[in-house]
């Protein structure tokens, strides 16, 4: 009869250990959820995760919309460099044309990012609108022409890699 | 009939245990959606949601126009306003009723874009590109354009950054600026 009595106590505080233990899994996991800065819907939105989103969306945007006459090549393959295959064709191809009177012209174009903010956020996306003041200098000419648009630029994450899929200026 | 209690309480111990154990780990792989009521996260994206919605709303009351009716316009966009911002625009309804009447002022705003910036708690700077197409007076001859395919009116683009507070549930506007 003492042993099924010991093994019975014995069994009772396993039971009660695992219980203890389960309670402190529950409890991690619930605090670490919440901690979490990414909401159900895939929303980011830990002020960490927003400014680094909001700096990276300023920088890409800034090369992507300048370019100087001497250098118009090689700008334009590194702002390409950026961006998606099919953003990529179609940033090209905007720009290819203009390439000579650019070069002609002297033309610099400069673009400043003067507001960013974020529209969406999700781990692999990120849509933001910026404002941005785009001055354009020639050597023919000693004004300068500003041009402030809005833009809508949205980024793609495609490995470890952000890459400019979509830029809307209106 | 102790034994029969001690088996009994091992029963609903270890079941206790397997409940518990499932839903940890399901709040691991789900995260805080597993978890009842809303985390800090799910929070801050229905404050983003309010925060457009809102935005929305009060900017294009704001943008709008209608000498016809302007109580109910000047109305709506107090209704939206707080802080500086109500303040200064309460204090220039009577320029605006003037100028507004005297040209027949009539305008439709319309909001682009929307973007968040900083978020503290209640209160928030979003950045706002919006639209809107004029009619008055000044505008009658003007014809339209591929740009502002209108006859008669103008259309003017804008850059603004507010600044918005939330009281009650909605977030109201606390300050405005263009961004020149």
């Amino acid at each position: 009869m003492r042993g099924p009595a010991v093994g019975g106590r014995a069994g009772l505080r396993l039971l009660l250990g695992l219980l203890a233990a389960s309670v402190a899994a529950v409890t991690f996991a619930v605090v670490r959820a919440n901690a979490d800065g990414t909401a159900p819907d895939g929303t980011l939105t830990s002020p960490a995760d927003r400014t680094s989103a909001m700096h990276r969306l300023a920088r890409v945007t800034a090369k992507a919309l300048s370019y100087r006459a001497g250098t118009f090549e090689a700008d334009i393959d590194a702002s390409g460099a950026m961006m998606t295959g099919r953003m990529r064709a179609e940033y090209l191809a905007a720009l290819q044309p203009v390439k000579a009177d650019v070069v002609h012209n002297g033309i610099t174009l400069k673009a400043t990012v003067v507001e960013t903010s974020l529209i969406t956020q999700t781990d692999r996306t990120i849509r933001g609108l910026l404002f941005v003041d785009r001055v354009t200098t020639s050597t023919g000419s000693a004004k300068e022409r500003v041009d402030n648009s809005r833009v809508v630029v949205t980024m793609l994450k495609q490995g470890d890699r952000w890459l400019i899929s979509k830029m809307d200026a209106f | 009939m102790n034994s029969t209690r001690s088996l009994l309480v091992k029963w609903v111990l270890g079941l206790l245990s397997l409940v518990l154990l499932t839903y940890a780990l399901a709040v691991t792989a789900l995260g805080a959606g597993a978890v009842p009521g809303r985390s800090g996260a799910e929070q801050r994206a229905v404050a983003y949601s309010q925060l457009n919605r809102d935005v929305s709303r009060a900017m294009t009351d704001f943008l709008s126009m209608d000498y016809t009716r302007f109580d109910e316009v000047v109305r709506r966009v107090r209704q939206q306003a707080t802080g500086p911002f109500a303040k200064e625009y309460a204090a220039n309804v009577g320029d605006l009723e003037a100028t507004a009447t005297r040209s027949r002022a009539r305008a439709t705003g319309r909001v682009r874009s929307i973007g968040i910036g900083e978020v503290d708690g209640a209160a928030a700077t979003v950045y706002v590109a919006a639209d809107s197409v004029v009619a008055n007076t000044s505008t009658v001859g003007v014809k339209k354009t591929a740009g502002c395919p209108y006859s008669g009116k103008v259309c003017r683009q804008y850059r603004f950054k507010l600044s918005m507070h939330r009281l009650g549930g909605q977030w109201k506007i606390a300050g405005l600026e263009l961004v020149s």
